[in-house]
């Protein structure tokens, strides 16, 4: 790692001075100063809405500032679009990177910026100058591959890729690991940091700190608005990162969990999906919380999905109660006391478009309805304001819109549309995914407390430390089969190995 | 688990080198197999089908469908569609006649084929000009212009017909015309599918075309020029079917107000049988020149067999819904992302033995 010393004598690539940005009545910027340097990675931290991502807007010419200036190369610029900014030098990748699917690699990183000769696309040149950029950043990718045949991960270095060739000199990765395994995180880092020993400068975008400790020199936290601190990374510890973003002790991130798990509610055997999942069995207990461990493509979605009925498997049988289940649809499952939590929150948990209360009370507005079918508005409301009250909702009005609420907020209102269907079987998918360090220890500890009142859980989470923590029982997901199953507190790397399958017998 | 590794893309063939990763799909194999089959046994079962006249009618037909459909299939690409070139072609068809008739000597063919492209391309540019300056979605807009451009070709032709003996001899002999040996309708054709396929392929219009069909938004983020090619994209394919239009006067002869009606759904049909996805991003001239062979053909064949015209209609529709249906099922196949199997922590130290953990096996690789 280099030292924060040297990089002091550097001249910024980019100096923030002073930035304000107003978004109505809401100020989400109170004058911001941030220097990037060349050759450094920066954590960029603070909860949802503190005012990150309209910071790296600004940077990347999405929005512009109120206030303040931007300097680059010590010169004032004005970024008035993302164009302006990726002349500047200045590109962002995103969660979800902006590929094209139907184009292969090669023109998915010139994207825009095609070689041309004599007027006509240079498809050789491409095609070289994509294998050159690839072989010098370690990248291995066929260049002539259609992008559609890709995961996320390649997908995101076939952002980066596009960066470099564009003459990138300021990277801005937001949330780029979240939807990464393991593995696909370590080759990652190792590409940022060989970005970094070529004088890059990397503003790293994260909620999860020990990802930032492991690979930010610095770190810059931001809570409403206001730079709260700024230091180097070795500086820091977890907890204090944590402290600096919330402003407030969050005490323990997980709760504490009871281990009172009663008669089996769930039984499931040989259930199996070709090409998804196979041969899965196992029961559920009632007030134990199962975790599903498991890197990324493991199955573990695919399996909640054909217990909830969306994609039914092929063979194998459920009983809940000992009364045989078929998952035929969501429906069904819903009258049988299951409540699904999809890992896509906004995708497939919400309405967005819609307000709040008509989202939570969504899964019961049959029961809304008289006899006649009329909806009674005044009920929903009554309804959806105990259950705001119950997920600790942390909403302006009752009846905003949905897609105005941060991320952690939204989780609640699924988890309070869920709550709503009295669930004897809770299934979460991801329950933490891109929720601010506040929120994802309320909504883990409303979790606890259902388990602790009978309810059986299942806890789906790509987050070690997550799923350790938050388990009774633990069952291992590699390759679509259970290869493992564990009693809590378990050792992290045991449940890695097994994940993994570095693990196996008689080698 | 084999079914996700074996989804890794194979070393690309030369051809693919020259004409890009979507050259000469599987699907596009099969479309040409099912011609040749059809072909074959409509040869041997109908004894009407294999007489020259029918082959050279046939082929001029297909020609003619194909150079429309070359120019939806542009649009059909880029994520829009163009849904009024059947009246753009009509209005051209009868323009384009009734104005040669007047132009003698060499100076015909020229004013003929560059008025057909012009006037094709300015209704088609009115198109773009709905699109853009209402913000309309293409299919909307251009649902308007049909009717509008089909107006315009009731008022022009003023309940009056073209009839061939008023059409200049070099078009009305156009039909008959060979040039080494093959129908200049055929060569037509091939030109524009090599000349739009140039384009699409090696050119920066045709690879926006291509981003704003495969992902919009980022192709707006991109900076690609989307109100410029939303105008290009559009007069190209009105030109394309003003072009349709010169070819039609000498196919058919007689051009009155309804000429070109029944040719909107065809050309759409002939692009997304041929292979061009209806969702944008993918597809080439080439295939809806298949899409053309295979409808003309069946086209063709039931006109033979005498089987009522509304059985021509119908499996037109059948045809485009079995082809949207394959292409559904075959993309979902093959667009599942292949999430390459993370194998974490190699780093880790010396493997321990996993109590419980351990019932799984070698089997699972």
């Amino acid at each position: 790692m280099t030292t924060s010393n040297e990089s002091k004598t550097m001249t910024p690539v980019v100096e923030l001075r002073g930035i304000q940005r107003s978004f109505g009545g809401l100020q989400a910027l109170k004058g911001v100063n941030l220097d990037l340097l060349p050759g450094e990675i920066v954590g960029l931290l603070g909860e949802n809405g503190a005012g990150k991502s309209t910071l790296v807007k600004i940077l990347t010419g999405v929005l512009e500032p109120d206030g303040g200036q931007i300097l680059v190369d010590g010169t004032v610029q004005r970024i008035a679009n993302p164009r302006v900014a990726r002349d500047l030098g200045i590109s962002a990748t995103y969660q979800e990177p902006a590929v094209f699917p139907d184009l292969d690699v090669a023109e998915n990183v010139f994207a825009g910026r095609q070689p041309m000769r004599k007027g006509v696309v240079d498809w050789a040149e491409m095609y070289r100058r994509a294998t050159e950029i690839f072989e010098e950043i370690g990248i291995e990718l066929d260049v002539h591959a259609p992008v559609y045949q890709l995961g996320i991960a390649d997908r995101q270095l076939i952002e980066i890729a596009k960066s470099l060739v564009s003459g990138a000199r300021v990277l801005i990765l937001d949330e780029p690991t979240s939807v990464l395994s393991n593995r696909e995180v370590d080759s990652l880092f190792e590409l940022l940091r060989s970005l970094r020993g070529r004088g890059i400068s990397l503003v790293f975008v994260s909620h999860k700190l020990d990802e930032v400790t492991a690979l930010t020199d610095r770190v810059v936290v931001l809570r409403d608005g206001v730079l709260i601190t700024e230091r180097p990374t070795a500086e820091l510890t977890i907890p204090e990162m944590v402290r600096m973003m919330c402003g407030r002790d969050v005490g323990d991130l997980y709760p504490e969990i009871t281990r009172n798990s009663g008669e089996v509610i769930m039984e499931v055997k040989d259930l199996t999906r070709p090409g998804y999942f196979q041969n899965v069995s196992f029961v559920l207990r009632r007030g134990e919380i199962l975790g599903l461990a498991g890197l990324v493509g493991a199955g573990r979605t695919e399996l909640a999905e054909a217990i909830f009925g969306i994609t039914p498997a092929e063979s194998g049988s459920i009983t809940i109660e000992g009364h045989p289940y078929t998952a035929q649809s969501p429906r069904h499952a819903i009258r049988c006391g299951i409540a699904y939590l999809p890992e896509d929150r906004l995708g497939n948990g919400l309405v967005s478009g819609m307000r709040v209360p008509l989202n939570m009370t969504m899964s019961v507005w049959g029961s809304i309805a008289n006899r006649f079918g009329r909806f009674r508005t005044r009920v929903m409301y009554r309804q959806a304001s105990d259950l705001a009250e119950r997920v600790q909702l942390q909403a302006g009005r009752l009846d905003q819109l949905t897609s105005s609420l941060s991320g952690g907020n939204q989780q609640k209102v699924v988890l309070g549309k869920w709550l709503a269907t009295e669930p004897r079987i809770l299934i979460l998918d991801e329950p933490t995914h891109g929720i601010d360090v506040g929120t994802k220890a309320e909504v883990l500890g409303m979790v606890a407390e259902l388990a602790k009142s009978g309810v059986a859980v299942i806890i789906i989470s790509s987050e070690l430390e997550e799923v350790r923590a938050m388990s009774t029982r633990l069952l291992v997901m590699r390759e679509g089969s259970v290869v493992a199953e564990f009693a809590t507190p378990i050792d992290s790397h045991l449940i890695l190995e097994a994940a993994s399958g570095v693990v196996k017998v008689g080698q | 688990m084999s079914t996700v590794s074996s989804l890794t893309p194979a070393p690309a063939s030369a051809l693919k080198r020259v004409f890009g990763s979507g050259f000469f799909k599987r699907s596009d194999t099969s479309l040409l197999v099912l011609i040749v089959v059809v072909t074959a046994v409509a040869a041997a079962t109908l004894g009407d089908f294999r007489t020259i006249s029918n082959f050279s009618n046939l082929l001029n037909t297909v020609a003619l469908i194909a150079i429309v459909a070359i120019g939806e299939a542009v649009t059909i690409i880029a994520r829009q569609i163009d849904l009024s070139v059947g009246a753009i072609l009509g209005i051209c068809a009868y323009l384009v006649g009734e104005t040669t008739h007047h132009i003698s000597g060499p100076l015909g063919p020229v004013v003929g084929v560059a008025m057909s492209l012009a006037l094709g391309g300015v209704l088609g540019l009115g198109n773009a000009l709905l699109i853009d300056a209402l913000k309309m979605p293409a299919i909307i807009a251009t649902l308007a212009t049909l009717s509008i451009y089909t107006g315009v070709q009731i008022f022009v032709n003023n309940g009056s017909q073209l009839y061939l003996t008023q059409v200049p001899k070099w078009l009305s002999g156009l039909r008959g015309a060979t040039w080494f040996g093959i129908s200049t309708f055929i060569w037509v054709a091939v030109i524009c599918m090599l000349v739009v396929g140039f384009i699409l392929r090696r050119t920066r219009f045709g690879r926006d075309v291509y981003a704003l069909g495969s992902n919009p938004e980022a192709a707006i983020y991109l900076g690609v020029k989307v109100r410029l090619r939303t105008y290009q994209l559009f007069a190209l394919c009105g030109a394309m079917a003003g072009l349709g239009g010169l070819l039609y006067v000498s196919q058919f002869g007689n051009v009155d107000a309804t000429a070109g009606s029944g040719m909107n759904l065809t050309v759409i049909a002939a692009a997304v049988v041929g292979g061009v996805s209806l969702f944008g991003g993918s597809g080439n001239a080439y295939n809806a020149v298949l899409g053309a062979l295979l409808l003309g053909e069946i086209q063709n064949i039931l006109e033979l067999t005498r089987i009522s015209v509304f059985a021509e209609q119908t499996l037109q529709g059948v045809a485009i819904v079995v082809a949207v249906a394959v292409y559904a099922v075959v993309s979902r196949r093959l667009r599942r992302p292949v999430r390459r199997e993370a194998m974490a922590v190699a780093t880790m130290g010396a493997a321990t033995p996993l109590a419980g953990a351990t019932s799984e096996g070698g089997s699972h690789e």
